[in-house]
């Protein structure tokens, strides 16, 4: 298989409750989407700050994201949420939205769940008809990740907050942003981590 | 897929309990605004929503303190500028009384000082009032939910300024002083220091907000909501 290039080359999982889940390579100010979260940790552990795609979000919204932060306009305490509603280009998302993810130094998957959870609600009360989620792990100094552990409580996260949804609604596309560099694991990690869901299901309730 | 078919996925993952299906009480808003026409164009728009109602509207923020008590409803969609007590004013007296209180700004002032203040006071959103219907709906709906909503430009503007040294209380009054025509002269009698102390301010003020000379600071003081005209 040849490796993907482009931020048009996501790679489907699957569709629970009408909305098809992908893995792309992007980030919070690339994805193309009604809604792009972006998780954001307490603080960084690398004493250099942000790197990657969630420097690059700060960076698109004119350092917004570590100044809303420091003044304590949002703490990221887990599943906070803080939406900033039509930002510019380069972001092409018409919202982002924040996402507290807590203390980076006790991080685990079960944040994860939290978060996806309190986003997932969020694009759907604003009616989003496709979102991304950006969990910024690397990005915040998290070095050893369980890849296997990291998407399965992502998508428990999603597909709990679609579950248990209250309403009808407009989502028909979530999109789990990862670097490049390593898109096809983490298709794979994901991939896995939904049929193991899937095996849990009911009877007859496979998708 | 239909909602109503589907079933939890995984019953031992999530909840059992019955998912409610029928439509929670609206969300209840008060409108506060100084200007009739404002109120009620805030309320044609809300009033489309199902899930939202107007209960009440107050004119200054000294009635919104008043009409909170009374009502308190679940959202307050608050000006700033209004006689008698400012938005930022009104949203303090407020959560302090009721720390759980969720107000949004609704302004036409984009100047970070004034955002920074409401936020600050306890402000769950800040919007422009040149924001899109569906964004203050939006708005209205996350911070019910316990979230908060930021214009992004406005947000950028703070993360600039906040970047920036800014200005001393001194160095507001002073270019409060100057931007109501005082000369440095007179400036410096109103406020009982040597007029060398007044120009020493200004050179601060010019540098710290990228001024050119006093009227160019007082535009871009006014514009960030550090003074008021």
């Amino acid at each position: 298989m040849e490796e993907p290039t482009s931020s048009n080359d996501a790679m489907p999982i699957g569709e629970w409750a009408g909305v098809g889940i992908a893995v792309a390579p992007n980030d919070a100010v690339t994805a193309a989407v009604d809604l792009a979260a972006a998780g954001v940790f307490t603080h960084e552990l690398s004493p250099d700050g942000a790197v990657g795609g969630l420097r690059h979000l700060d960076r698109a919204v004119g350092g917004a994201v570590m100044r809303l932060r420091g003044d304590g306009v949002f703490n990221a305490a887990p599943g906070e949420i803080l939406a900033l509603s039509t930002p510019r280009l380069p972001v092409a998302a018409s919202t982002i939205l924040l996402v507290g993810m807590g203390d980076p130094e006790s991080w685990s998957p079960a944040m994860l769940e939290t978060a996806m959870s309190a986003a997932t609600n969020e694009a759907l009360r604003r009616g989003a008809v496709s979102a991304s989620f950006a969990p910024s792990l690397l990005d915040s100094g998290i070095a050893v990740i369980d890849a296997a552990g990291v998407a399965m409580a992502m998508l428990r996260g999603l597909l709990s907050a679609l579950d248990a949804y209250p309403r009808r609604f407009d989502l028909k596309l979530w999109v789990f942003c990862t670097g490049a560099a390593h898109l096809t694991a983490t298709h794979a990690a994901f991939a896995r981590a939904y049929a193991d869901l899937a095996r849990e299901m009911p009877p007859g309730r496979a998708p | 897929m239909n909602k109503e078919t589907r079933a939890p996925i995984i019953p031992a993952l999530f909840h059992t309990g019955t998912v409610c299906l029928s439509p929670s009480s609206p969300i209840r808003i008060l409108v506060v605004d100084d200007h009739p026409f404002l109120r009620e164009g805030v309320r044609a728009v809300v009033e489309t929503q199902a899930d939202m109602q107007v209960v009440g509207e107050a004119d200054s923020g000294t009635d919104a303190i008043i009409r909170y008590r009374e009502l308190l409803p679940d959202i307050v969609l608050m000006d700033l500028q209004m006689p008698d007590l400012s938005g930022d004013q009104a949203i303090a007296a407020i959560r302090e009384r009721s720390p759980k209180a969720r107000i949004i700004v609704l302004t036409t002032y984009a100047g970070d000082a004034h955002a920074l203040r409401a936020l600050r006071a306890g402000a769950a959103g800040y919007l422009l009032k040149t924001s899109l219907r569906k964004e203050l709906l939006q708005a209205i709906r996350s911070v019910h939910a316990g979230g908060k909503h930021l214009d992004a430009d406005v947000a950028t503007d703070i993360a600039l300024h906040l970047v920036a040294d800014a200005p001393s209380e001194r160095e507001i009054s002073v270019l409060s002083l100057a931007a109501h025509g005082n000369s440095n002269k007179q400036i410096a009698a109103k406020l009982g220091v040597s007029e060398d102390t007044i120009k020493a301010h200004m050179k601060a003020i010019f540098a710290k907000l990228g001024a050119s000379d006093r009227t160019h600071a007082v535009t871009i003081a006014a514009k960030r909501g550090l003074i008021d005209l």
